[in-house]
């Protein structure tokens, strides 16, 4: 929300102001309800129209699941997880503060989709809003043993301000038009899954029989992410090998 | 002055008009939003096809996936995976297992009677000793076998004892009895340093891995009996060669005497009973397969506790099944517990 310049008041500039804002505002604004049913159906033929494509690699046997690690996370973990940090505030530009106050994710239909409810105001006025962001879950990727995503902000509604409804449609269209300057207000998706990079085995120095301890490397990358049925199912490609012997304990046991 | 104003006045109504007429219009554009009935139909049809992918998963290989425990995690390591994991782990520690036995000392006296003139007599008494130094014995692990039950992974891996090497100090003290054998040969005390190596010898290692949930992964608990290894002792050519040099370097009638000692024979037989060698059950470590829940996460920048529930496990053909709930204790100020 840009930080307004005050102006010198002059009453024809106000009475022009108001009289346009006025009657922009008498057209009524689209409702909450009928924004949601929108939204809704172009999540839903997104997901049908994805769900073709998984389907028709699956059946073509170009999605290999059996020789993979399968990881799957519920919504309702991945709410909680995301809910247990909230609220949280983030300030967008140095003028605005938005502060982030539910999180619900959605794994359907091969999307991955992150519905977000937020407070926003401005540090110097007494104008607030409601919003409802969207972001769709995307770059998927193991960063330092971590599972982790991104996401990338596909839907901000302005769900209530003080601002009016035609302040609220401004507002969307101004942001609705430039969804990037939002990145990293939502919150991505770290997966609660340890990837051990390793598997280390210690050895053993019993007098007579010595034995050299050493670790297994273990090779893991992301195969396939497939949100589906209320589950975010990750397929990992996990390659083990070859064993590396480390120098022998020096205390026998 | 007041002119200027008044144009002022007019622009800025003109461009409010304009701006109203695009709020309308593009109000205008909007297309009926769908009905009840629309988006219903269209979830219906999401379903469907979210059914028939899964058919698809399951009719490619999948079939242990309709079994796995449902939780809030579910984690499913192929058995391929953990199979490999198994064997290279085993293998690997096999394969860099010695066995050294040091300090051993071996014993072996008696007399040596011959027939002298009309009857037999004591020609000497002697005493063998073997004090070995140190014999270290190597195993090389073979191809293991495994078979996944319910619960365990049943593991066969055949072992060979195969190279080893070692020394020996041999003491051999020969005391002539009588005056004839005193005369021709006379009391014998040599010692000599001798290698050898170990005969190699096949066992085979049978046991299980107890498959288990523990916390928030899986691990393979080991349940392995000891393994009792016996180390054959086998003399070089040149120890053997040194044997045969402590007989022939005496005079030609002692050489006779001590020839029905036959040190070598004595020696094969003492060295041929072999040293047990017990490998514990230790050296097999549980192994924690490679993926599990995090027991801490950072959520932007607020550390959150993770306590896995297990919810179950499960063994099948293709798959370990592990389910978890979890518990979520945010370390935030004023968080709930």
């Amino acid at each position: 929300m840009p930080r307004v310049k005050s102006l010198r008041p002059r009453t024809g500039l106000a009475a022009a102001l108001a009289a346009a804002c006025l009657a922009a505002g008498c057209a009524p604004r689209e409702s909450l309800e009928d924004a949601r049913a929108r939204a809704a159906e172009s999540v839903a033929l997104a997901e049908i129209a994805d769900l073709h494509k998984l389907i028709t690699k699956a059946e073509a046997g170009q999605l290999s699941t059996e020789s993979r690690v399968a990881i799957g996370i519920a919504e309702s973990v991945s709410k909680e997880l995301l809910e247990a940090s909230l609220p949280q505030e983030k300030m967008i530009g140095d003028r605005l503060i938005v502060r982030l106050e539910t999180a619900q994710p959605f794994f359907r239909g091969n999307n991955a989709i992150l519905v977000c409810r937020a407070s926003a105001r401005t540090p110097r006025s007494s104008a607030a809003a409601h919003l409802e962001l969207g972001g769709r879950l995307t770059n998927f990727r193991i960063d330092q043993g971590k599972l982790v995503s991104g996401v990338e902000i596909v839907h901000f509604k302005v769900l209530d301000s003080s601002l009016g409804d035609m302040g609220s449609d401004v507002l969307e269209s101004i942001v609705g038009g430039n969804l990037d300057s939002l990145s990293g207000l939502l919150p991505g998706l770290e997966i609660p899954v340890t990837l051990e990079e390793s598997i280390p085995i210690a050895g053993l120095n019993a007098g007579v029989v010595q034995v050299k301890g050493g670790s297994l490397p273990l090779k893991v990358s992301l195969a396939e992410v497939i949100p589906i049925k209320e589950r975010l199912w990750i397929l990992l490609d996990v390659s083990a090998g070859p064993w590396t012997a480390n120098a022998l304990a020096e205390k026998p046991e | 002055m007041r002119r200027a104003t008044g144009v002022l006045l007019a622009g800025l109504l003109a461009i409010g008009a304009c701006f109203f007429a695009w709020v309308q219009w593009r109000r205008a554009q909007r297309v009926p939003p769908p009905t009840a009935a629309r988006l219903a139909e269209l979830r219906t049809e999401r379903d469907r096809l979210q059914a028939v992918f899964r058919a698809a998963v399951l009719a490619r290989g999948e079939q242990s996936l309709a079994e796995a425990p449902v939780a809030g995690v579910m984690i499913g390591i192929p058995t391929i995976l953990t199979s490999s994991i198994v064997e290279q782990v085993v293998t690997g520690l096999f394969g860099e297992t010695t066995l050294t036995l040091k300090n051993l000392k071996v014993h072996k006296e008696g007399k040596v009677r011959a027939k002298m003139l009309i009857r037999k007599r004591t020609l000497g008494e002697f005493v063998l000793d073997v004090n070995i130094h140190q014999v270290q014995g190597i195993l090389k692990p073979g191809k293991p076998t495994l078979v996944f039950g319910t619960s365990t992974v049943d593991l066969t891996l055949p072992v060979r004892l195969a190279e080893g090497k070692g020394s020996a100090e041999l003491r051999f003290q020969w005391d002539s009895k009588g005056l004839a054998a005193n005369t021709v040969c006379g009391d014998v005390d040599v010692t000599r340093e001798v290698g050898g190596g170990v005969v190699p010898t096949d066992y085979e290692v049978s046991g299980s891995f107890k498959i288990t949930a523990v916390g928030n992964a899986i691990r393979l608990e080991p349940r392995f009996p000891e393994l009792a290894v016996r180390i054959f002792v086998d003399p070089s050519d040149q120890a053997w060669g040194i044997v045969d040099g402590v007989v022939k370097e005496q005079r030609k009638g002692c050489e006779i005497a001590l020839s029905k000692v036959d040190i070598k024979e004595k020696l094969g037989g003492i060295l041929g009973k072999g040293f047990n060698v017990k490998i514990p059950q230790k050296i097999f470590k549980p192994i924690k397969l490679p993926a599990g829940v995090k027991q801490s996460l950072k959520v932007q920048g607020i550390q959150m506790a993770l306590e896995a529930r297990p919810t179950g496990l499960l063994v099948t053909p293709d798959r370990l099944w592990y389910g978890a709930d979890l518990n979520f204790r945010s370390n935030r100020p004023g968080a709930k517990p």
